[in-house]
C-alpha cells in the first residue's frame, strides 16, 4: 500500500536541519488559520474538531428523521409519510446515527485525545488521519445525496437480503447504501490501524500499558474491533454491490443461495459495531466519574481486562440477532449462552464505576451527571438485554419496540450520554472555555426526562406486541397512549439538544467576559490537561516522563505522614503553558482530501455512468501518487528538519534539544502485559500517592 | 411540530385516561393463551424479575451515593471552578479490591449460570411438538404482503396440499399443529404473540415451528420481518375451534366451488373474475389455466387428484402468487387480514371490499408495476365491480 | 514545593546512536501499521473463503461447476511461479540490508515479473472458463468463484505496482540499504498475498468438491 506515511513522528524538539528539497511536489499548504489551514490540516486535535462537528451535523440530521418517525407514530393510522417515505426515513435514522454519528463521535473524541492522553506529539500517520476523515465525510454526504436521486435506501439499516435485491428494491436507494457505507468503512479501517500504531508505538517514556487511561484503552479495544470487524462487513457490502450492479448470484434464491449468508456476514460485524458504539462512551465516564469522585478509578486493571473481555466476547455473540432466524437449536442454545454470559464483564464496569463513587466527595458538574445518567441507564438496557438473551423470550421479543427500547437504551443511554459528558469535560480544553453548567443542567435533565418518556414506554408497546419498522398500527391494537407519549418525549430530546447546541454559542459568545479556564479546570487526572486549553499546536512544550497511571494529578497531589491528600505543586506549576513553539510539526498536505473526493465520484460512477467513476479513479489515484511523492514535512515550513522521507530519520540532528536536562535515558519500555503497573493491590488497600 | 405532537399527544393521553380499562392489546405478550406462549412467559416473568430486582439494587446505589458523598456546596468565600468545586479536599483514596472485584464477576455469572440452565431447558421445550390425534401439518408461506397456509390434513408437508387458505389459519383447539414456515420472494417473520413466539419465513428455507391454543378464540397476528412497502399492513389470524367445528369447517374447505351458469346469482361476477382476476387469485374448481400447455386451459378443480395419489403440482391451488379466495366468505379479514370482512353487525364490509378491487393500492401502499401487491382495477365500472362483489359473496 | 513533582529530565529519545525506530514496540510505525493492515485483511480474505465454501456445493443439477472447469496441473504451475516470488522478494530483501544494489534490482523486477506471470495466468484461467461458459453470472459457484480469485487477483497486482515503485526507486539510485525497511514492508505484503494464495488453492482447487 502506497499510502503509508513515510515515518514515525518524533517526539522531540528539534533543531532545523538542511533537506533536501523533493521534485514535482506543489507548494505545501501552509499557515495554521483560516479555512484552508482546517481543509488541509493534519493536526490530530482539529482532524478530531472536524469528526466532532460533522457528526453533531449528523446528529440533527438523524434527529430530524427519528422525529419524523415519531410524528408519523404519534397516533394510528399516521399520515405524515407515506410508507415509502417511511421506510427511506427509519432506514436512513439508523444508518446515519450509528455510522455517521456515534461512530465518528468517536473518532472524534478517539483523535482529539489518544495522542494527548499518552502524551504524544500526533497520531503515527497525520496525513492518513486526514484521509480517514475526509473519507468519513464524504461517505456521508455521499448517502444522504441519495434523497435527491431517487430516493434514499429503505431496507433498514440490517438490509436483509433478499428485500435488498434490485427485484425488491429497484431505486438506487441500497445502492448508496452498499458505495456509501463503504466509503465509510475505509474511513474507519484506516483510521483504526492509524491509532492502533498510535497507541502501541507513541507513548511517551514511561506509559506502559497498564498506566494509559481507560478511555485510551476503551478506544484501543474499539480500533481492534473495527480492524477486524469492517473487513466482514467490506465483504457484506461488495456481495450485495456485485449482486445489484453486476447480477451475480449470492443472495439470489433462485439460484440456490441462503439469505442467511448476508445476516451472517452483517451480524459478525453488527455485533462487535455494537461495542464499537458503546465502548468509547465507557471510557469516557471512565475518565469522568474518577475526577468529579476525586478518587482514581476503582479496580483499574479489571476495568481494562473487562473492556477487553468485552471485546473478545463481542465477537461470539453476533448470532443472537438471528435467533428466530432459523438457525437451529443448537446455534440458538449455544448463542444464547454466550450473549448472557458477555453481561459479565459489563455488570463489571458498572459495579467498578459505582465503587469509585462510594466513598468519594462527588461534584455534580454536567459532565459528571451524564456519566451517571450512562452508568443508570445503559445498566436498564444492560439488563433488558439479559430478558432477550434468553433465547425463548426473544421469539416474543425481537423486532419488536421491545427490542427498539433495549438498543436505544444502550445507544442513546449509553454512548450518547457518554458522548455528552465528554463534550463537557473536554470543552474546555479543545476550545478554551467552559461550556455554561447552568443552562448545561437544564439540557442534562430534559433530555433525561425526554429519553425516558420515548424509550421507556417502548418496552410496554414491545411487549404488547408492536412489532418494529412498521409505518403505522391501527386504532384497535392498543398502541396509541404509548405512543403519544413516545412522540411527546422524543420533542424534549429534541429540545435538550437544541439547549446543547444554544450553550455551545452563548458560552462561547460569553467566553470574552470570563477567565480563561485555564489548563485543568476540573482538576484532573490524565496528561491531557497537562498543557495549555486550547490544546497548543504541538501539544506538548516538552516530553514527559511517565511513572505512574494518573500521572497528571500525582505531580499535583501527594500524602502527608497521615495519609492525607495535599497539594505539592501547582497547576501551573506542573502543566506545560504551551509557549514552546519550537517545535517540530508535520505539515498540512492537500492529498489527502484530493484523493477521499474521488471516492463518492466512483460511487456515483459506478450507480450512473461509469465515466464518473473514472474522474473518481484519476482523483484517487493522483492523490495517492501526489501523497507518495510528498514528504510528509515540508522542507519550507518553519520549524521542518529532516525532510527527507523513509526511515532514515535522525540521521543528521542529533542536537540535544535546549530544554533538555539530565542523562535519564528514554524509558521506552516494550508492551508491559503485567496488570500490576505500579498500582499494588490488595484488599482495602489503599495505594500511595505521589 | 411540537406543538402538534403535544396536541395530539395531550388527546390522546385523555382520550386513554377516559377509557382506561377498555384499552386492547390483541397482540399483548403477556396476555397468553397457548402453551408454548406460556412457556416462553414463565420463563421470562422470573428473569424479568431478577432484573427488576437488580435494577432497583444498582438505582438505589447510585441514588444513595448521590445523596451521601455529594460534596458541600461552595461556601460564598470559596473560589469555585467552573463545574463548581468548591474546595481542594480529598477523600480517602482507593485503588480497587481484589476480592470484590472476584465477588462481582462470580455472583453475576453462577446467576446467569442458573438463568442459562432455565433457558436451555425452555429452549428445547419450545421446538417439541406434543403427538395428538390429528395428524394435521400446515405449511405457512409468506409473501408481500399477505400468508398462505397450504393445509396437509395426513400431516405429510412433503406431498401436494389439501387445500389451501389464505390469513386466517383455523386450527383446532389444544392440539399442537406443526408448521413449516417459508417465504417466495422476501424474509417475512409468522407471530402470533398469544400462542407462541416468532418464526422467520426465509425465502428457500423451512423453519419448523408449532401453534397451539389453549382455548377456542382468534388470535392476531403482525409479520414481524421487515419486508418492504407493506409490512406495517401484512396481519394474520389464527382461529382456534373446537374439534368438532374443525371438521366442518375442513369439510367446507375440501368442498370445490361450483362452476356458475346463466342465469345463477353471481354468474357476471363470475365471469368477469375468470376474465381478470385468474391469472393471479385461484379458486378450485372455478379459474382455469393452461397447466399442460397444450393451448386449452383446464378447469382448476379438485377432482383432479382429489383421492388419487397421483402426483399433482401444488401450484394448481397457488398460482399466480395471489390469495386463493376459494370460500372467500369463511374468512372475517382480507387483503393480509389488514379490513374486516364484515362489520359489527355481520353486515359485509362492502365499501371497502370495493375499494379494495377497483383500486388496491390506494388502500394498502405497494408496489404493483414491479408485480409487489395487487393491480389497480380502476377501468372496471360501479356495476363490474358490484358484480364481482356479487360473485365473491357466493364463495362460502 | 514542586520538588519530586516536575517532570523527570526530557530526552531526546530520537538522538539515541541507535538507530532503531524510537517507538514504544521498537517496531517503526510503517511496520507495526503493515502488520496491523495485513490483520484486517486476514478477515476480508476469511469472510470471501467462507461465502465460497458456503456456495461451492449449492449447485443445481447439471450446473456447470468446479470440477468441470479446473485445469489443477495449470493451477499447479502458476501456484508455483507465485511462491517463488515470495523467494526472490526474500533474496531482493536480502540484497537490498546488504546494499546490493544491482542484485536488489534484478530480484525486485524477477519478482514483479514473477507475479505478473502469475497474472497472466489467472488471467488466462478466467477466459477459458468463461470460454467453458462459465460467466460471473452462471450460478453460485461462478459468481463466488470469480470474487475469491479476484479479490486476490487485485491484490497481487497492488503488490506488483509497489514492487515495480520500488524497482523506479532503485533505478533513481534511491534505494539504499538505509531504505531496506521500505522493501521489507512490502514483502510483508507480498508474503501474505502468497500464503493467501495457498490456502485459496488448497481449499478452492484442491479440496474434493
Amino acid at each position: 500500500m502506497a499510502i503509508i506515511e513515510q515515518r514515525p513522528l518524533e517526539l522531540t524538539t528539534g533543531a532545523p536541519a538542511v533537506v533536501e528539497r523533493p521534485l514535482g511536489v506543489l507548494t505545501r499548504p501552509q499557515g495554521s488559520t483560516g479555512w484552508k489551514s482546517w481543509l488541509f490540516t493534519v493536526d490530530h486535535k482539529r482532524i478530531g474538531i472536524l469528526y466532532g462537528g460533522t457528526a453533531m451535523f449528523f446528529f440533527l440530521v438523524g434527529g430530524v428523521e427519528a422525529l419524523l418517525i415519531r410524528l408519523q407514530l404519534a397516533q394510528p393510522n399516521g399520515t405524515v409519510l407515506s410508507a415509502d417515505t417511511y421506510n427511506q426515513v427509519f432506514t436512513m435514522h439508523g444508518v446515519t446515527m450509528i455510522f455517521l454519528v456515534a461512530m465518528p463521535l468517536a473518532a472524534a473524541f478517539a483523535n482529539y485525545l489518544i495522542p494527548l492522553q499518552i502524551g504524544a506529539r500526533d497520531v503515527a500517520f497525520p496525513r492518513l488521519n486526514a484521509f480517514s476523515f475526509w473519507c468519513f465525510l464524504f461517505g456521508g454526504i455521499f448517502l444522504n445525496t441519495s434523497w435527491f436521486m431517487g430516493g434514499a435506501p429503505d431496507g433498514g439499516w440490517f438490509n436483509y437480503a433478499p428485500n435488498s435485491g434490485v427485484l425488491f428494491s429497484p431505486s438506487h436507494g441500497i445502492d448508496f447504501y452498499a458505495l456509501g457505507l463503504q466509503i465509510t468503512g475505509i474511513a474507519s479501517l484506516v483510521g483504526a490501524i492509524n491509532l492502533i500504531v498510535t497507541v502501541l508505538n507513541m507513548r511517551a517514556p514511561g506509559m506502559t500499558l497498564m498506566k494509559m487511561p481507560v478511555l485510551t484503552w476503551m478506544l484501543l479495544v474499539v480500533q481492534f474491533l473495527l480492524l477486524f470487524a469492517i473487513p466482514v462487513f467490506t465483504v457484506a457490502l461488495f456481495l450485495l454491490m456485485f449482486d445489484r450492479l453486476y447480477d451475480s448470484n449470492f443472495f439470489n434464491v433462485d439460484a440456490g443461495a441462503d439469505p442467511l449468508l448476508w445476516q451472517h456476514l452483517f451480524w459478525i460485524f453488527g455485533h462487535p459495531e455494537v461495542y464499537i458504539l458503546i465502548l468509547p462512551s465507557f471510557g469516557i465516564v471512565s475518565e469522568v466519574i474518577p475526577v468529579f469522585s476525586r478518587k482514581p478509578i476503582f479496580g483499574y486493571p479489571f476495568m481494562v481486562f473487562s473492556g477487553i473481555a468485552i471485546g473478545f466476547m463481542g465477537w461470539g455473540v453476533w448470532a443472537h440477532h438471528m435467533f428466530v432466524s432459523g438457525i437451529g437449536p443448537i446455534s440458538v442454545a449455544a448463542f444464547s449462552l454466550s450473549t448472557m454470559f458477555i453481561a459479565v464483564p459489563t455488570g463489571v464496569k458498572i459495579l467498578n464505576w459505582m465503587a469509585t463513587m462510594w466513598g468519594g466527595r462527588l461534584v455534580f458538574s454536567t459532565a459528571m451527571l451524564y456519566a451517571v445518567a450512562l452508568v443508570s441507564m445503559f445498566t436498564i438496557g444492560g439488563l433488558s438485554g439479559v430478558t432477550h438473551a434468553i433465547s425463548p423470550a426473544d421469539t416474543q421479543q425481537t423486532d419488536t419496540y421491545y427490542i427498539v427500547a433495549h438498543f436505544h437504551y444502550v445507544i442513546f443511554g449509553g454512548s450518547v450520554m457518554g458522548f455528552f459528558a465528554g463534550f463537557y469535560f473536554w470543552w474546555p480544553k479543545a476550545f478554551g472555555y467552559c461550556l455554561d453548567e447552568k443552562l448545561g443542567k437544564i439540557g442534562f435533565w430534559v433530555t433525561l426526562i425526554g429519553f425516558n418518556a420515548t424509550f421507556g414506554p417502548m418496552h410496554i408497546l414491545g411487549l404488547q406486541g408492536m412489532s418494529r419498522r412498521i409505518q403505522t398500527y391501527s386504532e384497535g391494537q392498543g398502541f396509541n397512549f404509548w405512543n403519544a407519549v413516545a412522540s411527546i418525549g422524543a420533542f424534549m430530546i429534541a429540545f435538550g439538544v437544541l439547549l446543547f447546541l444554544v450553550n455551545v454559542y452563548r458560552s462561547w459568545r460569553r467566553a470574552r467576559d470570563l477567565p480563561a479556564p485555564g489548563p485543568d479546570p476540573w482538576d484532573a487526572r490524565s496528561l491531557e490537561w497537562m498543557t495549555a486549553s486550547p490544546t497548543p499546536e504541538h501539544n506538548f512544550d516538552e516530553v514527559i516522563h511517565v511513572t505512574s497511571q494518573d500521572e497528571f494529578w500525582h505531580r499535583k497531589w501527594g500524602q502527608d505522614e497521615e495519609g492525607r491528600i495535599v497539594r505539592i505543586a501547582a497547576t501551573e506549576d506542573v502543566a506545560h503553558d504551551g509557549s514552546n513553539t519550537d517545535v517540530h510539526l508535520p505539515s498540512p498536505s492537500y492529498w489527502p482530501i484530493f484523493a477521499a473526493s474521488g471516492l463518492p465520484l466512483i460511487g456515483y460512477g459506478l450507480i450512473f455512468n461509469l465515466w464518473f467513476a473514472v474522474v473518481g479513479g484519476a482523483l484517487l489515484l493522483g492523490g495517492v501518487y501526489g501523497w507518495v511523492f510528498e514528504p510528509p514535512d515540508d522542507p519550507d515550513a518553519a520549524h521542518g528538519h529532516d525532510g527527507d522521507h523513509g526511515a532514515d530519520h535522525g540521521d543528521g540532528d542529533g542536537a540535544e534539544p535546549a530544554d533538555a536536562v539530565g542523562d535519564e535515558p528514554a524509558d521506552d519500555e516494550p508492551l508491559d502485559d503485567e496488570p500490576a503497573g505500579d498500582e499494588p493491590l490488595g484488599d482495602e488497600e489503599v495505594a500511595p500517592v505521589g | 411540530m411540537s406543538l402538534r405532537t403535544l396536541r395530539i399527544g395531550g388527546f390522546v393521553a385523555l382520550a386513554t385516561v377516559l377509557l382506561s380499562g377498555c384499552g386492547k392489546h390483541p397482540l399483548d405478550t403477556f396476555d397468553t393463551d397457548g402453551e408454548k406462549a406460556e412457556l416462553i412467559a414463565d420463563l421470562f416473568y422470573p428473569v424479568l424479575g431478577v432484573a427488576i430486582f437488580v435494577f432497583i439494587v444498582v438505582q438505589s446505589a447510585i441514588v444513595y451515593m448521590v445523596v451521601k458523598y455529594r460534596a458541600p456546596a461552595p461556601g460564598p468565600d470559596d473560589e469555585v471552578r467552573p463545574g463548581g468545586y468548591p474546595d481542594d479536599e480529598y477523600p480517602g483514596q482507593n485503588h480497587g479490591n481484589t476480592r470484590l472485584e472476584i465477588l462481582w464477576t462470580i455472583v453475576p455469572t453462577v446467576m446467569l449460570a442458573a438463568i442459562s440452565v432455565f433457558t436451555l431447558v425452555s429452549l428445547f421445550d419450545l421446538d417439541d411438538v406434543e403427538a395428538s390425534e390429528e395428524s394435521l401439518a400446515i405449511t405457512v408461506v409468506g409473501q408481500q404482503w399477505w400468508w398462505e397456509f397450504q393445509y396437509h390434513l395426513d400431516g405429510d408437508t412433503e406431498s401436494p396440499p389439501d387445500f389451501v387458505t389464505a390469513n386466517e389459519m383455523v386450527i383446532p383447539v389444544e392440539v399442537d399443529v406443526p408448521l413449516l414456515i417459508t417465504s417466495r420472494d422476501v424474509i417475512h417473520s409468522y407471530w402470533i404473540p398469544r400462542l407462541n413466539g416468532k418464526r422467520d419465513g426465509v425465502p428457500g428455507r423451512e423453519h419448523p415451528w408449532v401453534i397451539q391454543a389453549n382455548e377456542v378464540g382468534r388470535f392476531a397476528g403482525q409479520c414481524t420481518e421487515f419486508c418492504g412497502l407493506s409490512h406495517a399492513y401484512m396481519r394474520m389470524w389464527t382461529e382456534a375451534v373446537s374439534a368438532a367445528d374443525f371438521d366442518v369447517w375442513v369439510e367446507n374447505q375440501l368442498r370445490t366451488q361450483p362452476v356458475l351458469v346463466e342465469g345463477d346469482v353471481g354468474y357476471d361476477g363470475q365471469q368477469l373474475f375468470v376474465g381478470n382476476c385468474q391469472s393471479c387469485h385461484v379458486i378450485t374448481g372455478v379459474t382455469q389455466r393452461d397447466r399442460d400447455g397444450d393451448g386449452t386451459p383446464e378447469v382448476d378443480t379438485w377432482d383432479l387428484y382429489q383421492g388419487t395419489d397421483k402426483y399433482v403440482d401444488p401450484a394448481i391451488l397457488t398460482a399466480g402468487a395471489a390469495p386463493n379466495l376459494t370460500h372467500f366468505m369463511t374468512r372475517q379479514t382480507f387483503a393480509g387480514s389488514f379490513f374486516d370482512l364484515y362489520d359489527a353487525d355481520g353486515d359485509l364490509n362492502r365499501a371497502q371490499l370495493e375499494a379494495w378491487i377497483r383500486n388496491a393500492p390506494a388502500e394498502k401502499p405497494n408496489n404493483w408495476e414491479n408485480q409487489q401487491g395487487m393491480t389497480p382495477f380502476t377501468g372496471l365500472t360501479a356495476d363490474q365491480v358490484d358484480d364481482l362483489v356479487e360473485y365473491l359473496t357466493t364463495l362460502r | 514545593m514542586a520538588d519530586t513533582a516536575l517532570a523527570p529530565p526530557a530526552t531526546d529519545v530520537h538522538a539515541e546512536e541507535d538507530h532503531a525506530a524510537p517507538t514504544s514496540t521498537g517496531l517503526s510505525n510503517d511496520k507495526l501499521g503493515m502488520w496491523v493492515f495485513l490483520g484486517s485483511e486476514c478477515l476480508l480474505f476469511g469472510g470471501l473463503i467462507s461465502t465460497y465454501l458456503l456456495y461451492k456445493n449449492r449447485l443445481p443439477e447439471g450446473e456447470i461447476g468446479p470440477d468441470d472447469v479446473f485445469d489443477i496441473p495449470f493451477t499447479s504451475v502458476s501456484s508455483f511461479v507465485l511462491l517463488m516470488s515470495s523467494l526472490t522478494m526474500v533474496l531482493a530483501l536480502s540484497a537490498v540490508q546488504r546494499n546490493d544494489i544491482r542484485r536488489s534490482r534484478i530480484w525486485l523486477l524477477t519478482t514483479a515479473m514473477l507475479g505478473a506471470t502469475f497474472i497472466s495466468g489467472q488471467v488466462y484461467e478466467f477466459t477459458a472458463f468463461y470460454r467453458e461458459d462459465l460467466g460471473y453470472t452462471t450460478n453460485l459457484f461462478s459468481s463466488a468463484f470469480y470474487t475469491l480469485t479476484g479479490f486476490h487477483g487485485v491484490h497481487v497486482s497492488l503488490g506488483i505496482v509497489m514492487l515495480m515503485s520500488l524497482f523506479v526507486r532503485s533505478m533513481k539510485g534511491n534505494l539504499d540499504s538505509s531504505h531496506s525497511e521500505r522493501v521489507e514492508i512490502v514483502g510483508l505484503y507480498w508474503h501474505f498475498v502468497d500464503i493467501v494464495w495457498i490456502l485459496i488453492f488448497t481449499i478452492v482447487y484442491l479440496f474434493p468438491q
